[in-house]
């Protein structure tokens, strides 16, 4: 039974992100972000990506924008180049926000993003379609 | 010099007032010619360049025209700025020159320049210079609607841009009429993506075979003995029906007719603007004026062509023809302030009646009114002024002004000629009134000349303020000049022919007079006794004054009363044109429930050739009011309850004036008095930095309305090409783009004519094929020759993103700007803890750089000048009046009126409005002039009476030349006072919103300081004075004397 749940839980984490990057169907960024990068929902609360060459800082919000306590030390999540298998990426704490630093990103045309917060007890998945054209 | 002035128009009687008649004439024949405008020439020579490329991106549209465009017009002769704002579909590019550089040689040579880089701009791309206007160009909004809803507004749009348009842009003067609302006619072929792959085509290679679909041209000439045929190729479409007739090739040998391809249809072009009138869809023509029209003359014109074109109109199709008049408010406003001019000559008669109880002295100063006014009109048409608020406002301001030379002079004229009627052996008349002129010429120039030393740093002014200010300075020193010549030449000789032959030459003073003079003795009794104490008195309550000044909130201009107003109104980016449009007419039908509400106009969006790069996400009203039982507070605050309900939560509105708001665009560009712009090249990294700016500074205080500039994001989907994907199957990336842009976005390939007009025809793909992104992936971009399609999806990454909605360059760089505003703490502190801060925190990347500017930054310079030259004109002044008085002392003692009259201008400031606006300045300014004639005319006086009547330095003396100038200095004061109190009790009133806190300033700072001057002068002269006035006597013996 274990081994069961351990292999759904697997599988769902690698085939979501995948499936969601082929519809790009989620909502377009186009919210002024506190700190200027790019806000997605991520259920009951914000996210906003902030892009620093191959440096990405990650901040979380509620609904009003406003800076949440976040308790864990780091945010696992993966990349999605286009035509190409997702790659994970992790964001450590870092005061106030989350950073990643991810080699060569910024040369990309463009990649998905998607990472699994928690907040309190509750766990989301925010999505981020980012593009440097 | 003036002796011989006064002496040659008192020679020369007729030929002096045939002169002034003359003048009389004459200055009312031009005045009639001034050209009448709301305000002075504002326009800083300016070159709008508009690039339209339909459906490209603001990314796209920066780089491919933007950049080129802003590089080559840069580095030409007196640029100042190059600003430009890169929208989707439209780049406008703004080139600033410096202000008196020739605007038709500068748009020559922008033009030269386009004219080289044309070959560098994408095919579509012809930039454009817009007709030469402003903002405050803009002086009709007309409106076109039809009463019943189904009317087609193809055939509006047809009707207000093929026939009324015309007729207004024939109307000299008239340098554009914008068209926006309604539908263009277009003819579109809409192709068939599977019936051109079945016969092997491309879109491409269809719209090339459509390139020529309607032309014609010359077959040169035929010849047959002496005669000659021209011969004509005509291939020219005459209707639409027959174009799918058109053949476009074959396919195995069989024809291809554009019908098998494609459909042909009439139908509205896309468009990025829409309009409704009153609450209906329809078309909105905007009219602009050139620099040089009057518009007075021009809208009268523009009704007169609308009352004849509306008789033409179809049934059912109403034209509204002032949606918004600029020259309802110039009218309203002259009218205004002409009817403050009449009631201060009204006023300035009553009380030259009530001191002087004589028709005929009343009269001759009364004649220093027109003429002077007639005089400075003939100034205005040699100096190309105009009529506007600022000029008639200068006048407004110098008519109590204008009779005071005259006063003085038939005062002294007056009362001299009494006192020779009482001497055994009176002397000649001539002689009488020559020398009673004589003797006050001195005190009537100085004065005169302080007026306009203390106006000096008016005209020194910089930038749009002093473009603003100057004329009032103008206006106001020319009449005052003008009054001092007829203060010298025609009044002497209309007190020969009116006083010199009178019995009614006074020997004693009037009832009014001899109680005024009988207090002020008791008072100069009094107070000579005790000079400290009024000093000191007088030294606290300035002091107590001072303090008042900070407390008091600062403004560029005080509110106008437009009788109009102004709501602009913006959704998140993003929205569609149709919903934008929906949610607009939702808003209009809100605001036409407002009772005060006459008519409404909107636009959303943008239209052709607009110079305004509006997104559709962006409406603005012009909303023309009736006059009602409430302010315009009350109704204001209705209107912007009722949009503010019809308005989603997330939406930025703001409801302001017409005039008031192209103001604010022409004073700073932004509305803000402070603004931080950031320059760099990468648009990510400017709205992150710019939103740690904003965020670093938010916490200051005394920050309000803290905002960043544009560049919110809105939806995109894009298209990006892969080449190893294209390598694969050989096609050329230029290809693929040309398909695409036809498939989707469409292209004009050709016009047809239609009676007199042409229509535009456009290609592109059925819509059925293009609906959602999913269709436009699985469209063909290529055909291989083995007849396979090549689908988008296949060579292209397709994704959903977000981009900038306007990119802002300014200086070849991009830029985005945070802007706010302060209130509860002063500007210059708060300013310079937001430098601290963001030194402290902002650490920008290499490449970027932010600078201070707005209203603020125009101000300080405005306010650093105006500050440096008063400080050098009050030196100036000083030294006239110690050169004149030869007295470090007297120049001293007349220069304290000014800080007596800055008492009671600061309190009535504190206890009216209590803001320090330009207006506030200028009033300050024009106050210290006006107050220190009083300490001239009084110590002149006691100088004189030393002087000429050997009188000792003493208290008697004092109190007799203190109550023989206590009537002139009355009369002086009070005309200047009263002459303005129709302005003081106008306030708001359209006109006079500018000259209410200049009258305010100037009546009561004249009160305190003529209150003040008649206790303080005598006293302090008296006191300190006797040193100087003896040496001054010495020094000058010959001084006021004169002879005929």
């Amino acid at each position: 039974m274990k081994t069961a749940i351990l292999m759904t839980t697997l599988v769902l984490s690698f085939t979501t992100p995948v499936l969601a990057s082929d519809d790009h169907n989620h909502e377009a960024a186009v919210e002024a972000a506190p700190h200027g990068g790019t806000l997605r929902n991520a259920g009951d609360h914000k996210a906003e990506i902030v892009i620093e060459g191959d440096k990405l800082k990650l901040y979380v919000y509620d609904k009003a924008l406003k800076p949440i306590k976040m308790e864990k030390a780091e945010l696992k999540g993966n990349v999605q180049f286009p035509k190409e298998k997702s790659k994970p990426i992790i964001f450590k704490k870092s005061g106030e926000f989350y950073e990643a630093l991810v080699k060569g990103i910024s040369k990309t045309h463009r990649y998905d993003m998607h990472v699994n917060l928690e907040i309190g007890s509750k766990k989301t998945l925010v999505d981020f379609g980012i593009d440097n054209i | 010099m003036l002796d011989f002035i006064i002496k040659a128009s008192l020679r020369h009687r007729t030929l002096t007032l045939g002169f002034a008649a003359f003048c009389l004439i004459y200055g009312f024949i031009l005045s009639r010619q001034l050209s009448v405008d709301v305000f002075p020439d504002l326009n800083r020579p300016t070159v709008h360049i508009v690039t339209e490329l339909e459906g490209m991106a603001p990314e796209e549209i920066e780089v491919a025209v933007s950049r080129p465009v802003e590089t080559a017009v840069n580095g030409a002769p007196g640029i100042t700025r190059v600003y430009s704002s890169s929208a989707t579909g439209i780049s406008v590019v703004r080139v600033e020159f410096e202000w008196n550089t020739d605007l038709k040689s500068a748009r020559v040579n922008i033009a030269e320049r386009l004219g080289a880089i044309k070959s560098r701009l994408p095919h579509a791309a012809v930039p454009t210079l817009t007709p030469t206007s402003s903002i405050m160009g803009e002086i009709q909004m007309i409106g076109l609607s039809a009463d019943d809803p189904s009317f087609d507004l193809m055939k509006l749009r047809t009707i207000a841009e093929w026939e009324l348009r015309p007729i207004l842009l024939s109307i000299p003067g008239v340098a554009q009429a914008t068209v926006i609302g309604g539908d263009q006619e277009q003819v579109q072929i809409l192709m068939n993506p599977i019936e051109l792959q079945k016969r092997l085509m491309t879109p491409k290679d269809l719209a090339d075979r459509l390139v020529n679909l309607s032309s014609a041209t010359g077959g040169g000439f035929v010849t047959k003995g002496d005669k000659e045929w021209l011969i004509r190729n005509i291939g020219r479409v005459s209707n639409f029906e027959g174009i799918g007739e058109t053949p476009i090739g074959t396919h195995l040998g069989r024809p291809i007719l554009l019908k098998d391809v494609a459909s042909v249809q009439k139908a509205p072009a896309p468009k990025r603007g829409d309009a409704s009138v009153n609450g209906r869809l329809g078309v909105i023509l905007m009219v602009q004026k050139q620099n040089t029209a009057d518009t007075l003359v021009l809208t009268k014109e523009i009704d007169t062509r609308l009352a004849n074109f509306r008789k033409t109109l179809p049934q059912g199709v109403s034209l509204e023809g002032d949606l918004f008049k600029q020259s309802d408010f110039i009218e309203a406003a002259i009218g205004n302030v002409m009817e403050a001019l009449r009631d201060g000559t009204i006023i300035v008669t009553i009380i030259l009646f009530l001191f002087l109880l004589n028709i005929r002295t009343t009269l001759i100063t009364l004649t220093a009114i027109p003429l002077s006014l007639l005089i400075t009109a003939i100034a205005f048409h040699y100096l190309g002024i105009g009529i506007n608020t600022m000029t008639l406002g200068g006048l407004a301001v110098a008519i109590g002004e204008l009779v005071d030379d005259a006063i003085v002079d038939v005062e002294n004229v007056f009362r001299r000629l009494g006192e020779n009627k009482l001497k055994d052996k009176p002397e000649p008349i001539l002689r009488v009134i020559y020398k009673a002129s004589s003797e006050v010429r001195n005190s009537i120039v100085l004065a005169t000349v302080i007026v306009i030393l203390v106006f000096v740093p008016l005209f020194a002014l910089p930038g749009l303020e002093g473009r603003l200010f100057t004329p009032i300075g103008v206006a106001y020193v020319i009449s005052i000049l003008a009054s001092l010549v007829v203060s010298i030449t025609v009044t002497p000789v209309l007190c020969y022919f009116l006083l010199g032959k009178s019995k009614n030459v006074p020997e004693h003073d009037t009832v009014l007079v001899k109680i005024l003079k009988n207090i002020d003795r008791k008072v100069l009794n009094k107070t000579l006794e005790k000079p400290l104490i009024i000093l000191g008195f007088s030294l606290i309550l300035f002091l107590g004054v001072t303090t008042l000044i900070p407390l008091m909130g600062r403004d560029f201009l005080p509110p106008f009363n437009e009788g109009s107003a102004m709501v602009e109104a913006s959704v998140k980016a993003g929205i569609s044109l149709e919903a934008s449009s929906e949610l607009a007419m939702k808003i209009e039908r809100a605001i036409l429930t407002v009772p005060e509400v006459k008519s409404t106009g909107r636009r959303t969006g943008r239209a052709e050739e607009d110079d305004h790069a509006a997104g559709v996400n962006h409406s603005e009203w012009e909303v023309a009011l009736k006059r009602s039982d409430r302010t315009r507070e009350e109704v204001f605050n209705d209107i912007r309850a009722k949009v503010k309900a019809a308005l989603p939560p997330d939406a930025y509105f703001s409801l302001s004036q017409p005039i008031s708001h192209r103001l604010d665009h022409l004073l700073s560009g932004v509305k803000a008095q402070v603004a931080i712009k950031l320059f760099g090249p990468d648009l990510r990294v400017l709205r992150q930095q710019g939103a740690e700016v904003r965020n670093t500074i938010a916490e200051v205080k005394g920050i309000v309305d803290l905002q960043m500039e544009g560049q919110s994001l809105f939806p995109q989907y894009k298209i990006f090409l892969m080449r190893s994907d294209l390598g694969k199957y050989g096609i050329v990336p230029g290809d693929a783009i040309t398909s695409l842009e036809l498939m989707l976005q469409g292209m004009p390939v050709t016009r047809i004519v239609e009676q007199d007009r042409f229509v535009d025809v456009y290609v592109r793909l059925e819509e059925k094929f293009r609906r959602s992104i999913d269709d436009i992936k699985k469209l063909s971009v290529h055909v291989l020759p083995t007849g396979r399609p090549i689908r988008v999806e296949e060579v292209a990454d397709v994704f959903e993103t977000s981009g900038p909605n306007m990119i802002e360059r300014e200086n070849l760089r991009r830029r985005i700007a945070i802007s706010f505003n302060t209130a509860g703490r002063d500007i210059d502190s708060t300013v310079n803890e937001v430098k601290e801060r963001l030194a402290e925190s902002i650490k920008l990347p290499d490449g970027y750089s932010l600078e201070f500017d707005g209203q603020y930054e125009s101000q300080k310079t405005a306010i650093r000048m105006v500050t440096l030259l008063g400080a050098l004109s009050i030196l100036g002044i000083f030294l006239v009046l110690a050169i004149n008085f030869r007295s470090i002392f007297i120049a001293f003692q007349i220069m304290l009126n000014i800080p007596l009259a800055l008492i009671g201008a600061v309190l009535a400031v504190y206890f009216t409005d209590r803001t320090f606006s330009v207006a506030t300045l200028i009033a300050f300014i024009t106050l210290c002039g006006i107050s220190s004639r009083n300490g001239i005319m009084m110590i002149s006086h006691y100088l004189h009476l030393m002087k000429e009547e050997g009188e000792p330095f003493s208290k008697e003396m004092i109190i007799r030349g203190s109550l023989e100038r206590l009537v002139p200095v009355l009369m002086t004061a009070s005309t200047a006072m009263l002459a303005l109190t129709p302005l003081l009790f106008a306030k708001g009133e359209p006109g006079k919103e500018i000259l209410h806190p200049v009258a305010v300033v100037i009546v009561s700072g004249l009160l305190s300081s003529t209150i003040l001057d008649i206790l303080v002068t005598p006293a302090v002269f008296f006191r300190f004075g006797r040193k100087a006035a003896e040496r001054t006597v010495n020094r000058s013996n010959d001084e006021l004397e004169g002879s005929i």
